[in-house]
């Protein structure tokens, strides 16, 4: 546990331990390129096919043939609930308002997600504050909804209360152990003769309990040494996955009745779930953490050289990405193409006003835009653009490095220790891509930056906050910018005129296509892929493809795929 | 005007009174017949320009240059670093946040003396932060396992209750002893549960649960805690958090930077005094820090790259809280000298030279410490002694554990060489 090694910061995933980057030595950080039978690499003339050029042509279906004989790809595993899921859980068991989590302390988060298992570790501080969160919200719960929680009042009521609440806290029915266990609190000298006491005691023992706080990915052993989930933790990954809080009552009856093994079963109820309004916030949340702007509200910017940015514009973006991509996953087409290329924005006024847009209504709405508002898709919201920049300007190289980790998944080493990463101080008589180019004309530098720098300055056209300029220190702002080795095993050079440009550009890239299959592999999974994993993200990422593109089914093959059941035992 | 608060009251009392002192009996483990040895991070945000930094002179006559000159009063009671370099582990703030306490390595030195040497205290360790979770996108010095930090607690309050407890001048009323009881039957029952769920699981996600044992295991500890007294004053100075506060929290709030970072410090000398913990954090703000410190009118990460007047100023007024928390460990009086003798204190920060994001010549500064061997008022000088590069800051860790009493001779990063600094501790 106190290894003492020297490890860089960023795992970088599959044990690349490249030092430089170099012509064509980028990497890419899906585990595509290592998975890839004969066919179709970097094919681009099946037109969707979508895997980062790893996989043959759209539709085939089944593994690759290097794939056949792999072990399941996920271990077995605990995840402990993020800040975010526990205020929506105990919020839905207790019929209170969600609590402030705040006196949890966070995990790290991996690749931009907090729910990565490896991060989910608990110490004395986060028993202290789940002691006295459960304390204080079943206080409250007891006197708001006393009825529903203790639905009983003759003898054998304690058993029942454990017995029910029990199978909701946990997720699972109790064994008759635990049973045993928690009736124990119900001894005189703990409730002093009263039964809400002890009632109370067993709720508060339940919500600070690893049966509670970790949802459980272990699993029952089968012959071949291999773990399938069983029917209460597929529920349970089902429920989190899309609404970020337990199974409700007709998923714990699906679990209770054995009807998730089956791959209808499953898809019956994972459509369901998103039929459900509560996964749109969950699937904005998701988003949030894949295009890194979930502290968009919680950003610095210097109020001398962005006045009109504020908390509240901040506020507005974040709701504006939200309604942006809830809309196009479930209320229009779905398609991974239209979140980079609708023609509409969601704003509200304030921040229609900020962007220089006219025609907004008060509230929060969808407003049609023209290509001359220079906004449509998620490369030109302000959340993403603000925080993918510093307090004071732009930053080519950390929008290029959203881009090129986050939309291509592909790995960059971060520079060695021994280098001056300073950026060029602020010059009032030169536009930031000016100040920048040291990067690309630096030998050293520009082994890694040509693949970072000239993504960023096709960015440059908006500004720290994410407000649309022509010039920036009365210079005219060049806003072409280019990708090099855009698809898996191409070293070709790919042109954009601003990040609408890039984002059609991006809509079609089998490489973006894949890696957004990826993302929501390593959201649902929480875990980073090994080289494990090979197979079942091609596999998703074939899948989504096959259907389409459309997130939608990208969300529904996500649970459906066995890698998410059967697991390896952990090391 | 003493007035005894309950944590609830202490917590939700905005709008009662403000109590400006608090008298607290608090039952603890029994102190050792020696005061015990004690350790404490101070960290402070981005850098420092070396060359204003650290003294030219070596020895034990020397005069401090501007970043640091607020340190003079205090000079005898320190020891000056120069020609420290943390090396690996990543660049830039996010980098150096990661590794200044932990040598590159995955666990942070405070987290590992908790557990080596401060397992008998109520906590192993305690984190007090100021601002420290206020826009903070770039990490905190403290680190329990690769890649998760601990977040230390932003609210002196909220920390007062969690150090200190619930109990009144007189000990523990009846219904605290209940209250008590009941926690305990909680706590027995989880880990209970955790007993049964490890008998599933292969040793990654024992290892986890591991980690959550000894956490019950040690709110536990502080639940059936039993031996001598400590008085505790902590005087809130009319602190209260207004529950109405949602962002920025009270605690949060820029004018109140100061207030709450003196309170933070007050009560981890309290902390330290009592015997609730071993092992400190004071961490000030974060990487890349966007607090104005009085007097100052940018952000303190813009200063760091602004440099001239604005950054010495930031930095002088980080100083002279240092100079507060110093003299606060030297005000309480122990068995065997003050507070300040028994506990060496390292002052801290992510970068080297804060505008150019590098990791060389870090500002490291050590007070205090006497009773672990540590000789003050001295400057010294640890540039290229290894093969003509300078001292790693991990060899500087492994003096402070070694002075601690854990036996170690690495901590994270080996690539210069292994075991203490030279001449350091005697």
């Amino acid at each position: 546990m106190f290894g003492r090694s020297a490890l860089g910061l960023v795992a970088l995933p599959l044990g690349l331990s490249i030092a430089a980057c170099g012509e064509g030595m980028i990497q890419r950080d899906h585990p595509s390129t290592r998975a890839q039978g004969a066919g179709g690499a970097g094919s681009t003339s099946t037109g969707s096919v979508g895997s980062g050029g790893s996989i043959g042509p759209t539709g085939t279906g089944g593994a690759p043939p290097s794939c056949t004989a792999a072990d399941p790809p996920g271990p077995q595993l605990l995840r402990l609930m993020t800040r975010w899921e526990y205020a929506a859980t105990v919020a839905d068991l207790l019929g209170v308002a969600a609590p402030n989590v705040e006196p949890i302390p966070g995990s790290g988060s991996v690749n931009g997600f907090d729910n990565d298992a490896a991060g989910g570790v608990v110490t004395d501080r986060h028993v202290d504050a789940y002691m006295s969160l459960a304390k204080d919200l079943v206080d409250q719960a007891f006197a708001a909804n006393h009825a529903a929680l203790v639905p009983c009042s003759t003898a054998g009521c304690d058993r029942q209360l454990i017995v029910s609440f029990g199978r909701k806290a946990f997720r699972r029915p109790l064994t008759d152990d635990e049973i045993t266990r928690y009736l124990a609190l119900f001894s005189a000298d703990l409730t002093q003769g009263t039964f809400d006491e002890g009632a109370k005691l067993v709720v508060r023992s339940m919500l600070v309990s690893p049966n509670f706080l970790y949802r459980s990915e272990i699993g029952d052993k089968n012959a071949d040494g291999t773990f399938t989930l069983s029917p209460f933790e597929i529920a349970t990954a089902l429920s989190y996955t899309f609404w970020g809080t337990a199974p409700d009552a007709a998923l714990a009856q699906a679990a209770d009745q054995g009807k998730l093994s089956s791959p209808a079963d499953l898809e019956t109820q994972a459509r369901r779930l998103l039929a459900d309004p509560k996964s749109r916030p969950q699937l904005a949340h998701f988003f949030g953490q894949w295009l890194g702007t979930s502290e968009v509200v919680n950003t610095n910017k210097d109020k001398g050289t962005f006045p009109t940015f504020s908390t509240d514009i901040a506020k507005s973006m974040a709701a504006e990405e939200a309604a942006f991509v809830e809309h196009v996953v479930f209320d229009a087409s779905g398609s991974f193409g239209e979140l980079f290329t609708a023609p509409y924005v969601f704003v509200d006024q304030p921040l229609a006003q900020f962007y220089g847009l006219t025609g907004a209504s008060a509230t929060m709405g969808l407003l049609q835009v023209g290509p001359d508002s220079h906004r449509g898709g998620l490369l030109t919201l302000g959340s993403v653009l603000a925080s993918h920049a510093h307090a004071m300007d732009s930053s080519p190289i950390k929008r290029g490095v959203f881009v090129r980790r986050g939309l291509l998944c592909q790995s960059l080493p971060d520079p060695p220790p021994n280098i001056d990463t300073t950026p060029p101080p602020l010059d009032p008589t030169k536009t930031t891509r000016d100040r920048f180019a040291a990067h690309t004309s630096n030998a050293a530098c520009k082994s890694c930056h040509q693949y970072i720098d000239s993504i960023g300055f096709g960015f440059e056209s908006y500004d720290g906050v994410g407000i649309y300029r022509t010039t920036e220190n009365g210079a005219t702002i060049d806003t072409s910018g280019s990708v090099l080795g855009l698809e898996t095993g191409s070293m070709s050079t790919t042109p954009f005129q601003g990040p609408t440009d890039l984002g059609g550009t991006l809509a079609k890239s089998p490489t973006a296509q894949a890696c957004a299959a990826t993302q929501y592999y390593r959201y649902t999974r929480g875990f980073q892929e090994t080289n494990a994993d090979a197979c079942a993200v091609v596999h998703l990422q074939q899948a989504f493809a096959a259907r389409g593109l459309d997130f939608k089914e990208l969300m529904v093959s996500a649970v459906l795929e066995d890698s998410l059941r059967v697991r390896r035992a952990t090391p | 005007m003493a007035r005894v608060l309950t944590r609830r009251s202490l917590v939700k009392g905005a709008g009662t009174a403000a109590a400006l002192s608090l008298l607290f009996k608090q039952w603890i483990r029994t102190a050792h017949a020696a005061s015990p040895h004690r350790v404490l991070f101070v960290y402070v945000p981005d850098g420092c320009r070396p060359e204003l930094w650290h003294p030219t002179a070596t020895g034990t006559s020397f005069t401090l240059p501007d970043m640091s000159q607020p340190l003079t009063p205090i000079q005898s009671d320190c020891v000056f670093m120069k020609g420290l370099n943390m090396y690996a582990g990543g660049p830039t703030h996010e980098g150096g946040v990661r590794k200044v306490l932990t040598g590159a390595g995955d666990v942070s030195l405070d987290i590992f003396l908790g557990q080596q040497v401060g397992k008998d205290a109520l906590h192993q360790s305690v984190q007090l932060g100021v601002g420290t979770q206020y826009q903070n996108g770039s990490g905190y010095v403290s680190m329990v396992a690769k890649e998760t930090f601990v977040q230390p607690d932003d609210n002196p309050l909220d920390a007062f209750s969690n150090l200190f407890g619930d109990s009144g001048p007189m000990g523990p009323s009846p219904d605290e002893l209940l209250r008590r009881k009941r926690d305990q039957s909680i706590l027995d029952t989880s880990l209970a549960d955790l007993q049964s769920l490890e008998t599933k699981l292969g040793t990654t996600e024992k290892a986890k649960l591991d980690l959550h044992l000894d956490a019950i295991r040690q709110v536990e500890r502080r639940l059936t805690g039993q031996g001598t007294t400590c008085t505790v004053n902590f005087d809130t100075r009319g602190f209260m958090v207004n529950p109405m506060d949602y962002y920025p929290k009270t605690y949060h709030i820029e004018s109140n930077f100061q207030l709450v970072g003196e309170l933070q410090m007050d009560l981890m000398a309290l902390a330290l005094s009592c015997g609730v913990t071993r092992v400190g954090v004071v961490q000030w703000s974060h990487p890349v820090s966007p607090t104005h410190v009085p007097g100052v009118s940018v952000g303190n990460h813009d200063a760091s790259h602004m440099g001239g007047p604005l950054y010495t100023a930031a930095k002088q007024w980080f100083m002279k809280e240092f100079v507060y928390l110093v003299n606060k460990l030297k005000s309480y009086q122990e068995m065997d000298g003050t507070l300040l003798d028994n506990t060496v204190v390292l002052l801290c920060s992510e970068l080297g030279d804060g505008a150019l994001h590098d990791h060389v010549n870090v500002p490291f500064v050590l007070a205090g410490g006497k009773n672990l061997g540590l000789t003050t008022g001295r400057s010294l000088d640890y540039s290229m002694q290894v093969n003509g590069e300078n001292q790693p800051h991990a060899k500087l860790l492994v003096s402070i554990a070694n002075a601690m009493g854990a036996n170690i001779d690495s901590f994270g990063y080996t690539g210069h060489g292994t075991g203490g600094l030279d001449g350091l501790f005697a």
